[in-house]
């Protein structure tokens, strides 16, 4: 065997000798190899002479008050451990869910409705809303945006109308 | 860990317990800043709280945290934008020593921190977790995310850089 490379002597300090192998019969038999290890081990040694200071005694204590301060204001923590707990099937079922309410609250809230006089109507923006007044107030003729279509929100036309 | 990920308060206690010592020494070390160390520390044992849901038991748990610490220290350093500050943590004598002698062994301590602290960062980081977090070369790619090679080498150069600036304490 070649003589042990600086990397292997290194792993040794910290995963300690080898009992037996290639890299332990080099050790034994080369003076030159168990030098370099010597040496090493000399500077590990030194490096433990400043060995730091336990850790305060509270810091344990602030950590978990801490913790516990998250868990009270992150109630989102519960659901990720619903989430967790949940399995393959019972997260594909809850996206399947939380997907549908998202639709129908979609529709509900911003798709078509009905106008008075019975027609479909589309909610548009208020700021599509007040552009396109705009517009028909500028234009000559009329662009006809209010011909049979209805607005949901036109907040000048209130005005006017009130 | 699984009981934590559960919901176990109580878990995060018992892990804060065993690797706290070990966990605030690498963050003194990479950070040469006792009070930024705490708060690093105890930012790294809330974000394995907040994520233990996610936590896959493929290596040890304490490599898994090194890495969280390792970020957040590098991040530290990276809003610091300045060399770390030597410590003026007092260092703790051994019983039964005399005075004479605990001057001694804290001049030697002091040497040896400084001479950690002045290597580069990188070298800084393989080295602690090598020497005081006793992590095999393999642990260290782990829990840095460098390839073993590239930890390897650092070792080598920070072994040796050490040697050369500590050799009249051999």
């Amino acid at each position: 065997m070649k003589h042990a490379s600086d990397r292997q002597l290194l792993d040794l300090l910290s995963s300690g000798p080898p009992a037996q192998g290639e890299l332990a019969g080099h050790l034994d038999a080369c003076p030159e190899c168990r030098s370099r290890l010597e040496r090493f081990a000399e500077t590990w040694e030194i490096l433990g002479r400043d060995e730091a200071a336990a850790a305060p005694a509270d810091l344990a204590g602030r950590i978990m008050m801490a913790a516990q301060r998250q868990g009270q204001l992150r109630p989102a923590g519960v659901l990720a451990r619903l989430w967790q707990s949940a399995g393959p099937i019972g997260r594909v079922a809850a996206a399947v869910l939380a997907a549908s309410a998202a639709g129908f609250a979609l529709g509900r809230f911003t798709g078509t409705v009905s106008s008075n006089d019975g027609m479909a109507a589309r909610a548009v923006t208020q700021a599509e809303a007040t552009q396109a007044v705009y517009l028909d107030q500028i234009c000559t003729p009329s662009v006809g945006l209010g011909d049979g279509l209805s607005i949901s929100y036109l907040p000048q036309q209130e005005e006017q109308e009130q | 860990m699984e009981a934590l990920a559960r919901g176990e308060t109580a878990a995060l206690g018992e892990l804060v317990r065993r690797h706290q010592d070990g966990a605030l020494l690498l963050a003194r070390r990479m950070l040469a800043e006792t009070d930024g160390a705490e708060d690093v520390v105890q930012e790294a044992f809330l974000r394995v709280y907040r994520s233990a849901g996610r936590y896959r038991p493929t290596g040890r748990f304490s490599t898994w945290l090194y890495r969280i610490l390792v970020n957040l220290c590098y991040d530290r350093l990276r809003a610091a934008k300045r060399r770390p500050r030597p410590l003026d943590e007092q260092i703790p004598a051994p019983a039964g020593a005399d005075a004479p002698e605990i001057l001694h062994l804290a001049d030697v301590a002091r040497r040896v921190r400084q001479a950690v602290d002045a290597l580069p960062k990188r070298q800084r980081t393989a080295l602690t977790l090598h020497r005081y977090q006793r992590l095999s070369h393999a642990q260290i790619a782990e829990a840095t995310g460098w390839s073993i090679s590239g930890v390897e080498s650092l070792l080598v150069r920070a072994y040796q850089r050490l040697r050369q600036e500590l050799a009249d304490l051999e």
